[in-house]
């Protein structure tokens, strides 16, 4: 209630006192009009006198702005002459400035006259032309109006000249107060103009900076070069200059400029002002910073592959480059579950490059084991508000901490303190994070590295171990029948020796036994023999190609081979020759042959090769009119060490050769055999 | 031409020693035969020079140094090289052939089963290097 009193009587207040304003103001009018109005009447008793002579336009026009009167000037001016034609004022008028002509018009019926009424007017030929005016009444005896007159004053020259000077005055202030560069205008070095920018980045008012030496403004360490510069423009060496300085705010802290001074030289060609443009380049420089020191590490880790030598680097550099007090890499250890320091800007070294009084942090304990169990990085601006921060031998103010994160698990940790607050920037963070995204794809294609070196190399030992187990085996072959050779023959020379030591005791039946004796071993002999040639048929080292003349390695096979008497080896003329291993070809046929002529039993034996040539193999075929072989067997007289018969004459080993050369050649085998009458072995060998 | 050949005969084989000598005597030859049981001992008769053989034959198969380990150190030694050494082994393998013939060596023979057949092929071996003339040290 009370409130609203109080409000009522403070608005009845503000009432009376606009009442008693506008009560002044019109009284004020009043005297004014009564004034011009004597003035005037002076005035039209002189104007016939001057009327003639006068050398502006002069017009005289009735009430309803119809020209009754005009001079040469006033011809000359409007283009129009009422000696030819009726012109109206109205006409006349530029129509954005009808408005004001109207309420011109209106002030002279009220007042009588109006002086330095300006406006624009067409002339006849259309052109636009700014006038001044100054008119007033023609009243009659009786005090009526009758005319009005008025002096018409061509300003369009002067006019324009003047739109142009404030427009450019205009201009020119918008550009120095909206300029995002800071502008001072500086006398003898002081200032004594300064822009809104300069004032924004400088923190001062402009009343503040007024007559301030420019060098009272920013650090000592560019004075000396921008003195010199001076120097060099006041002796007119130099009209500009430009340096690189650092500003003082008014809070304390600074900003990096470049800033580009211009002299502006009196008539004599001495410096009468300094103009300078002051531009903040300290975010510009803090990212041409930052990216430099990204683009140094990315080059320092370059066959960089371990997480030491990267973290070194990280220490080192981000440190020197970011003007940084302390730069700290820890790694995980995940098994003691604590981060341990690997790395660290002027950290001490012994001999084996391990880190003296090295850091460690648990997990989750302070920024850094937080950061480290949490993946997320930390920017402190002030430790003492963040309750993470555990003081080590000093409390530092501010912290920056990032993780170096590889496939969602956190191998390390990047860390710097700083002891002021506020020091780290989100720019900070950035580059950290950068980095150890970096190092998270050096090191991970670092293990791959490792891995595909370790696949390699595993390969390589398969690949020497598949070598060497070839050779081994080999080697085993050689050696084992040696071994097996050599106690035969030392068992049939001991059999000799008995034999001949104990001649004379012997009887027939001994020396019999002694034969059999020497038959097995014979047989022994053989088999190992027939091992070692099996073993030996795809051992590369002792295969070649050369043309095989087949003709030729069975007309052989018939002068090496025991062929009775009662046994016909037929073979046709017309025999390929083809590319192959001699040797193998050769064991091939004689294995077949003498195969076939010990399994002969009929009085007239006969041992034929047949030969058809197919489209992409040689088709030979081996018969004879033996003893045959039981369909049962087909199969099986071709695994190694199966023999039919028993008389000891056969080793089981020759049709597993034969089958074994044949596979070399990538042909195939297989017989018809009728028991009594006889088999034929067919093969194809591939050309 | 020498009627007294030496042999240096390198064999691990206790029988085979004695199948070599046993074949000499019963040829009726009186040649000098100096043994050794492998490539080491051979080379350390050898280096001393107090008595260098004619006519070396050895085995491949041995312990400690091979045949053909034998071989390579023989004929890097420039004096000791222009010994002939003839293989005696039942090898019969490529490999082993080739090898011994590339380091040098003055004959390849392969041990028969039967001891006959040795008897008539170190008789041939003997008979050979009895017409040859060897080198004398």
């Amino acid at each position: 209630m009370k409130e609203k009193i109080q409000a009522l009587e403070l608005a009845l207040q503000n009432e009376k006192r606009a009442r008693e304003k506008a009560e002044e103001l019109l009284l004020r009018r009043t005297s004014e009009l009564l004034e011009i109005r004597e003035a005037l009447s002076s005035k039209t008793h002189e104007y016939n006198v001057f009327f003639e002579n006068i050398l502006d336009s002069f017009i005289v026009m009735d009430t309803m702005g119809n020209v009754i009167k005009m001079n040469d000037a006033a011809v000359k001016l409007l283009g129009y002459d009422i000696k030819e034609e009726a012109i109206n004022v109205v006409n006349l008028i530029y129509s954005k400035d009808f408005e004001y002509a109207m309420n011109s018009f209106a002030t002279l019926i009220e007042e009588g006259s109006f002086s330095n009424y300006e406006a624009r007017i067409f002339t006849k030929n259309r052109e636009i032309k700014w006038v001044q005016i100054n008119a007033s009444l023609i009243y009659n005896e009786e005090g009526e109006i009758i005319a009005a007159q008025g002096i018409v004053r061509d300003i369009t020259e002067s006019k324009e000249t003047a739109v142009d000077f404030e427009e450019q005055q205009e201009q020119l202030a918008a550009i120095v107060d909206n300029s995002t560069l800071g502008i001072v205008l500086a006398q003898d070095r002081k200032i004594i103009k300064t822009n809104n920018a300069f004032q924004k980045l400088i923190q001062y008012s402009e009343q503040e900076l007024l007559g301030t030496p420019v060098e009272a403004l920013s650090y000592e360490d560019a004075h000396e070069e921008s003195r010199s510069l001076y120097n060099r423009m006041v002796s007119k060496e130099i009209d500009h200059y430009s340096l690189t300085e650092k500003y003082k705010r008014k809070d304390g802290t600074s900003f990096l400029s470049k800033t580009s001074v211009t002299g502006v030289r009196d008539s004599e060609g001495k410096i009468k002002y300094q103009l300078a443009f002051v531009e903040d380049v300290s975010v510009k420089h803090k990212r041409r910073l930052m990216l430099n020191t990204l683009n140094s590490l990315t080059r320092s880790f370059i066959g960089k592959l371990n997480i030491h030598d990267i973290a070194w680097e990280i220490a080192n550099v981000t440190a020197r480059d970011l003007e940084f007090e302390d730069c700290v890499v820890y790694l995980v250890n995940k098994e003691e579950n604590i981060l341990e320091q690997i790395a660290g800007y002027g950290a001490k070294v012994d001999e084996n490059k391990e880190i003296i009084d090295k850091l460690y942090i648990p997990f989750g304990k302070g920024i850094v084991g937080n950061v480290a169990q949490t993946g997320k990085a930390a920017l402190v601006h002030d430790t003492s508000k963040d309750e993470r921060y555990v003081v080590d031998d000093m409390r530092r103010y501010s912290e920056i901490s990032v993780p170096i994160t590889i496939k969602g698990e956190v191998v390390g940790v990047i860390d710097s303190e700083h002891s002021s607050k506020n020091f780290f920037t989100k720019e900070h963070l950035r580059l950290l994070k950068n980095v150890a995204n970096l190092v998270s794809i050096q090191l991970t294609n670092a293990v791959n590295l490792e891995r595909r070196i370790a696949a390699e190399s595993e390969n390589k030992e398969l690949l020497e171990n598949l070598k060497r187990s070839n050779k081994e085996l080999r080697d085993f072959a050689h050696i084992v029948s040696h071994d097996l050779k050599s106690p035969l023959r030392s068992i049939n020379a001991l059999i000799s020796w008995f034999q001949e030591d104990y001649e004379h005791v012997l009887d027939e039946e001994a020396n019999d036994t002694f034969d059999k004796l020497n038959n097995k071993l014979e047989q022994m002999d053989a088999l190992i023999d027939g091992i070692l040639r099996y073993s030996s048929v795809n051992d590369k080292n002792i295969l070649t190609v050369q043309e095989v003349s087949i003709k030729e390695i069975l007309e052989e096979i018939r002068t090496i081979l025991y062929i009775p008497e009662h046994i016909e080896f037929i073979f046709p003329e017309d025999l390929p020759v083809i590319a192959a291993d001699k040797t193998r070809i050769k064991q091939l046929f004689q294995n077949l042959i003498s195969n076939a002529i010990v399994h002969i039993d009929k009085e007239k034996g006969r041992v034929e090769v047949q030969y058809t040539e197919l489209k992409n193999y040689w088709k030979f075929s081996v018969s004879d009119n033996g003893i045959g072989i039981a369909e049962a067997y087909h199969d099986k007289i071709f695994k190694i060490f199966q023999t039919l018969d028993n008389k000891g004459k056969s080793t089981g080993i020759g049709l597993s050769i034969v089958k074994k050369i044949i596979e070399l050649y990538k042909g195939t085998i297989s017989l018809e055999s009728e028991e009594g009458k006889g088999t034929t072995f067919f093969f194809k060998l591939k050309k | 031409m020498l009627e007294n050949l030496s042999f240096l005969f390198i064999e691990d084989d206790e029988i085979e020693v004695l199948k070599f000598k046993k074949s000499l005597k019963k040829l009726g030859f009186t040649h000098r035969i100096l043994e050794a049981k492998n490539g080491e001992e051979a080379l350390d008769i050898l280096r001393k020079k107090q008595e260098l053989p004619n006519v070396i034959l050895l085995d491949l198969n041995m312990p400690k140094m091979n045949g053909l380990e034998f071989l390579k150190e023989l004929k890097e030694d420039s004096h000791l090289r222009y010994i002939p050494a003839i293989i005696v082994t039942t090898s019969n393998n490529h490999q082993d052939m080739l090898e011994s013939y590339k380091l040098g060596i003055a004959g390849y023979i392969i041990k028969p089963l039967r001891y006959e057949d040795y008897i008539k092929k170190i008789q041939r071996v003997v008979d050979y290097w009895m017409v040859n003339e060897v080198i004398e040290f």
